[in-house]
């Protein structure tokens, strides 16, 4: 069963490489290079250590709680740990190297922990039926909000609250509108079906600056508050949440443009999430902030042909 | 694939579309909603290109936007005039629970909820009675035939020739990406007993060469 299992996860990258057509693929590739030697570089800095295994090992774990196949595996597969310990020793395999490389054995130790633990999770992601204010004064067009709101309503609001009332701290804003973005970010990964694209009766121009525009709306909404607080105990370094803020919102434009650059109804693409990675990894990194800034030029122009197919009827 | 087809329908009528699997059912309502590209010939609506603006479609299979609730989904529709509370009494859904948590039926429901919410003249339904138990098929039975007195036209699909036939005004009988014969409420006795003895007929050697 594992050497199946590897070999659909061949075929599938050799599908999403082939989705993303030759250019993009090389160019993902090269980024994903780039990343992993930053994450290489970085290993040598005494403080980044300890964040960057946490960092991949949530990421890692949040794989093992998201992905579909895992009731699959647990019933066709006489050994279910071992596929899973497998795949999660090959995604976490660059960082093990680099520690080993570096002599870091403790830490060696410890990832190996945590790798061989996650795959004893079985938390049932079951969906929440939260109904909250907070979703309720959510415009019902930001239907992404409400979801993710919902999905992660406990940890959104007590950062937020904790933002708030920590925002004497220095660092305790910034912080929070940090968190708060990689959240919303997340929002805009899945395709909305095509009865909800077409809800608005907008042609393509027009979908895409009201949706942009909404959702930059919300999140300055959301975290003005914490500007404003910032801003009473910290005058002098007013410029930190709104470069912060200013960051946040064109990614989320970018979010919005990837999304529906390869908008398909009802399918999640691939490429999509690799290119929303590059994203939230420009925060981390900033030398990728500028590949961004082309991507969306690229994105605006793709989303607005692929959405023409759907939304012509309403131009 | 379809090729040749030629159809006429008359408008504030109900149309039922049969065929067995892979005749091309669905493939003609996404050609006729502008999901499926044709290369030739023309689809027209009152003389007009066929437009998503005068078009509700209930696709054979639902998806919905995770982690939201029904009264969200609904909500995303505008339509003043639709009474969520009044309409859901038909069908009694939970709607402010998530729609990830709903069973086939339910949401087979709440995207038929949406289709009526949208309030478009014409309405393609693929496969609407699929997963819903018999309470709620006559239930949509009853609104489909008031709506189409109300003036709206009705296309709708089904394998199951027996939903249509106490529905339909028409039924367009499709086989291999052709319509082979369409037929009027009058006829539909003959052409369910000519339907039946055609498909037991092509398959009774086979069957009985298999249990002999």
């Amino acid at each position: 069963m594992l050497k199946q299992i590897i070999k659909i996860r061949v075929k599938q990258f050799f599908r999403v490489a082939a989705e993303a057509g030759f250019f993009r693929a090389v160019f993902l590739l090269a980024m994903i290079c780039f990343g992993l030697l930053a994450m290489f570089l970085k290993l040598e800095d005494k403080s980044y250590q300890e964040i960057i295994i946490v960092v991949v090992a949530i990421s890692i774990l949040s794989i093992h709680l998201k992905r579909k196949d895992r009731e699959f595996i647990n019933i066709y597969s006489t050994k279910p740990y071992f596929i899973f310990l497998t795949e999660y020793i090959l995604l976490g395999l660059p960082l093990l190297g680099a520690l080993i490389y570096y002599g870091f054995w403790t830490y060696v130790l410890y990832f190996s922990l945590l790798l061989a633990l996650i795959p004893f999770l079985q938390i049932n992601t079951r969906a929440t039926n939260i109904n909250s204010w907070f979703q309720r004064i959510i415009p019902d067009n930001n239907f992404e909000w409400k979801a993710g709101i919902r999905k992660n309503l406990f940890l959104f609001v007590g950062i937020w609250f904790l933002g708030l009332v920590m925002s004497f701290i220095i660092a305790s804003v910034p912080v929070a509108i940090f968190v708060l973005g990689v959240f919303v970010l997340s929002f805009y990964e899945k395709p909305e079906p095509l009865q909800i694209l077409l809800v608005n009766e907008l042609g393509v121009t027009k979908f895409i600056l009201k949706k942009i525009k909404n959702h930059l709306m919300i999140f300055a909404a959301t975290t003005t508050p914490l500007v404003l607080a910032f801003l009473i105990f910290h005058p002098h370094y007013y410029f930190i949440p709104f470069i912060e803020m200013m960051m946040f919102s064109f990614l989320i434009a970018y979010s919005i443009l990837l999304k529906y650059a390869f908008y398909r109804p009802e399918n999640s693409s691939a490429v999509t999430g690799i290119f929303s990675m590059i994203g939230i990894i420009s925060v981390f990194i900033p030398v990728f902030f500028p590949v961004v800034l082309v991507l969306s030029v690229k994105f605006l122009v793709q989303a607005t042909n692929n959405l023409k197919f759907y939304l012509n009827d309403f131009n | 694939m379809i090729e040749n087809l030629n159809l006429e329908m008359q408008n504030n009528c109900i149309h039922g579309i049969v065929g067995l699997n892979g005749t091309g059912k669905t493939t003609l309502l996404n050609s006729i909603y502008g999901l499926k590209i044709y290369t030739k010939g023309e689809m027209l609506f009152n003389n007009e290109k066929f437009s998503k603006k005068l078009i509700s479609y209930l696709p054979a299979e639902n998806y919905f936007y995770s982690n939201i609730t029904a009264r969200e989904y609904l909500s995303l529709f505008k339509n003043k005039q639709f009474d969520v509370e009044k309409w859901n009494a038909l069908f009694l859904l939970p709607l402010d629970k998530v729609i990830d948590n709903y069973s086939t039926g339910m949401k087979k429901k709440l995207a038929l909820l949406g289709i009526h919410k949208q309030d478009k003249p014409l309405l393609i339904l693929d496969e609407p009675f699929n997963g819903l138990d018999i309470e709620t098929s006559r239930i949509i039975r009853s609104i489909l035939i008031k709506l189409k007195d109300k003036g709206k036209t009705v296309v709708v699909t089904s394998h199951i020739i027996e939903t249509l036939t106490n529905m339909c005004d028409y039924i367009h009988y499709l086989e291999n990406g052709r319509i082979k014969y369409s037929v009027g409420k009058g006829e539909f006795k003959d052409f369910e007993s000519e339907i039946f003895h055609s498909i037991e007929s092509k398959n009774q050697d086979l069957i009985n060469e298999l249990l002999k």
